[in-house]
């Protein structure tokens, strides 16, 4: 028989904060956490980031008297999980509990120094990070592009439905690094002002870093659960999205499942390249969601990879927590092929069904339904 | 409160078997367990002799990087005899993992990040690429997962297999593990999931007894 | 003109990564993109970078790749033009 999974707990930090409530606060007053770097740490180039103060990370360090030995990707991780279990009665090494980790590149900014590639496995972190927390079940991980975060969430969900385990712990983590910053440079694919979802004049994506958690249970009780989930290919191409948008309109279509259910909000992906947004508003109109209110959270902590699914989830959580709906921050004028409701300034409205979306390189696309528990 | 924690096997894998299995193994290649290719050269030539005997012209295969030209190979042997006429593109899944991500990936994009960043080579650095390219290569739109552990595990597999069969409305799944360290150090195993009962059973000790060298 | 489009073959195949064909299996006549060779947006992004640490050609708008990249032949006509 089937389970109700709750989210019981979340946190994040990211270039808005550290903590949930610290971040929606700021997404309340639409201030991005985006800024200007030119110290040749990421680029030559002058750039937008949504990069962490690494004074956050030490002082929780020296408060919590963090072993050394870890990586700035472990203990970004560690931080995050340990933030999200501390008001919850869910101990993380009971067998009863899994940890879900998400990450695109986990230690790569390593990368450069030879003597840390015995670092560099995205499992070794796993081990990390579980070994931390003693963690009793082997840790989970998925790597799927942009779309891990909303898997790894989609995963804990079937892993805890079934009853396979009570609470999941998912955190979803990616760090900014040279390695990833010239990739995307080489693509051409950043702007160089800070990155405008669904703009007419969007021309690229900001890149971010950011560990968020997300405690789920089918014991203890949250305001809000997860649904469903689902994943499509679009068969296309491995770093273009698809003309006609069909990966995201099956996974939406396979999510929502027929059932007559009315969304009031859609957390979209909005990565703010042009082919990208217009993508998701051709997948949006075909599943006949035009006139929901969507948005994008991109230009308030950049584009955070592997973490992204989980940020964005804890987000629009946060969203229906306040019953508001966030203006997609640098968002100005219409600019996507499908009129879909892009949102330009925070809204009030009861949020009881809520969707995200997420799609990435190698033609993957996600959905994720959120509903409130009455 | 809550009532008691259910057994969480299902019923529902009952119907399904293992239609096909291809293994790429240093060399050797074997198909539901049967040795059907041996060689001594190292990936860089191994795989173009396996493209030409088992891949019709697919331009594209050239411009993959390793770990992809190994998922991709050891779809086409698996697939060869399958007919994909009239199955749903939309429920054939494909669930596959590995332990080195991309690294040997990582590393020669490393080095032309030093000189020139190239965007043909970073765009591989994400493992589930090689999803990708099987998916356009036939395809497949539906579900995909890619997962990383530390080492090939029929028990993991069958169990990320089982989460997605009772909780999808797919098909068929393509699943197993494609890992590449370097062109003396790679494997890969893909299994061909599905309701097919003349096949042996979807079941642990199948996926272990299909894979040949552990 | 012919050792041009000889050196832009040996020079697509190694910048494209299309390991494991020759010069010859590129008809210079034949489009690039599409069919044909079946090259993509990526592969235009490593063609610009090709003509610039190649040939020390800038092009300014990526717009120009359309046409300048439709086959080796074009490519080296446009080279041939506008080589520093």
């Amino acid at each position: 028989m089937s389970k109700r999974v709750d989210i019981v707990s979340d946190h994040l930090i990211s270039a808005l904060g550290s903590g949930s409530e610290e971040n929606f606060n700021k997404l309340l007053n639409n201030r991005t956490g985006i800024t200007m770097h030119n110290n040749g740490k990421y680029s030559d180039n002058m750039l937008p980031l949504g990069s962490i103060n690494d004074e956050w990370l030490s002082q929780w360090a020296y408060n919590n008297e963090l072993p050394e030995g870890f990586t700035r990707f472990e203990k970004l991780s560690i931080l995050s999980i340990s933030e999200a279990l501390k008001d919850t009665s869910i101990d993380i090494s009971s067998e009863d509990t899994l940890l879900v980790l998400s990450t695109t590149k986990g230690n790569v900014d390593l990368i450069e120094y030879p003597e840390m590639h015995n670092k560099l496995d995205l499992w070794y972190s796993a081990h990390q990070i579980a070994g931390y927390f003693k963690a009793k079940n082997r840790p989970r991980l998925i790597s799927n592009a942009c779309i891990s975060g909303v898997v790894a969430l989609m995963y804990a969900q079937w892993q805890l439905k079934e009853g396979r385990y009570k609470h999941a712990v998912v955190v979803g983590a990616d760090t900014l690094s040279k390695f990833v910053v010239s990739g995307f440079e080489s693509f051409m694919s950043l702007s160089s002002e800070i990155c405008k979802p669904f703009d007419k004049n969007r021309d690229g994506l900001t890149i971010g870093e950011a560990a968020a958690t997300m405690v789920l249970s089918t014991q203890e009780k949250g305001k809000v659960s997860i649904v469903k989930g689902a994943t499509a290919n679009d068969a296309n191409h491995i770093s273009g999205p698809s003309r006609t948008g069909e990966g995201l309109f099956q996974a939406i279509k396979h999510t929502l499942d027929n059932e007559d259910i009315q969304i009031d909000f859609i957390s979209a992906h909005g990565t703010a390249t042009p082919y990208n947004d217009d993508m998701e508003s051709i997948a949006i109109t075909r599943s006949g969601l035009n006139n929901v209110p969507v948005n994008g959270f991109k230009g308030y902590v950049g584009h955070t990879l592997g973490a992204a699914g989980i940020v964005e989830v804890i987000y629009s959580l946060w969203s229906m927590y306040h019953n508001k709906i966030i203006k997609t921050f640098g968002y100005n004028e219409f600019g996507v092929v499908e009129k879909v409701n892009i949102i330009d300034r925070n809204i009030t409205k009861e949020l009881n069904n809520v969707l995200k979306t997420a799609s990435g390189f190698g033609g993957c696309n996600s959905a994720l339904l959120l509903k409130k528990n009455g | 409160m809550e009532d008691a924690i259910q057994p969480y096997y299902s019923r529902k894998m009952d119907n399904w078997s293992i239609i096909n299995s291809v293994e790429i193994n240093n060399g050797k290649v074997f198909a539901n367990g049967r040795l059907v290719h041996d060689t001594e050269n190292d990936f860089t030539l191994a795989s173009k002799e396996l493209y030409k005997k088992y891949s019709k012209a697919y331009i594209k295969f050239f411009k993959m990087d390793a770990l992809s030209k190994l998922g991709f190979l050891t779809a086409e042997i698996l697939l060869k005899d399958f007919n994909l006429e009239n199955i749903d593109m939309n429920e054939i899944a494909l669930v596959v993992g590995n332990s080195n991500a991309t690294k040997d990936t990582d590393l020669k994009y490393l080095q032309t990040m030093r000189e020139q960043p190239s965007p043909a080579v970073f765009v591989y650095t994400l493992p589930n690429i090689l999803v990708g390219e099987i998916c356009i290569r036939h395809g497949f739109k539906g579900q995909n997962v890619f997962y990383i552990s530390g080492k090939f595990d029929e028990e993991e597999l069958y169990e990320n297999i089982e989460l997605l069969i009772n909780n999808s409305t797919t098909d068929y799944v393509i699943g197993g593990w494609v890992d590449f360290i370097n062109p003396n150090d790679y494997k890969s195993i893909l299994y061909l999931i599905g309701k097919d009962s003349k096949s042996s059973k979807f079941a642990i000790n199948n996926l272990k007894r299909l894979n040949n060298i552990k | 003109m012919d050792s041009l489009i000889r050196q832009l073959k040996e020079q697509i195949i190694d910048h494209l990564n299309l390991e494991g064909l020759s010069p010859d299996d590129i008809n210079e006549k034949e489009p690039l993109f599409g069919e044909g060779l079946g090259l993509d947006s990526i592969d235009a992004l490593e063609l610009t970078l090709l003509l610039e640490r190649g040939y020390g050609i800038k092009l300014e708008n990526p717009q120009e790749g359309k046409k300048i990249f439709q086959s080796v032949e074009t490519m080296a006509e446009y080279i041939q033009h506008n080589k520093k």
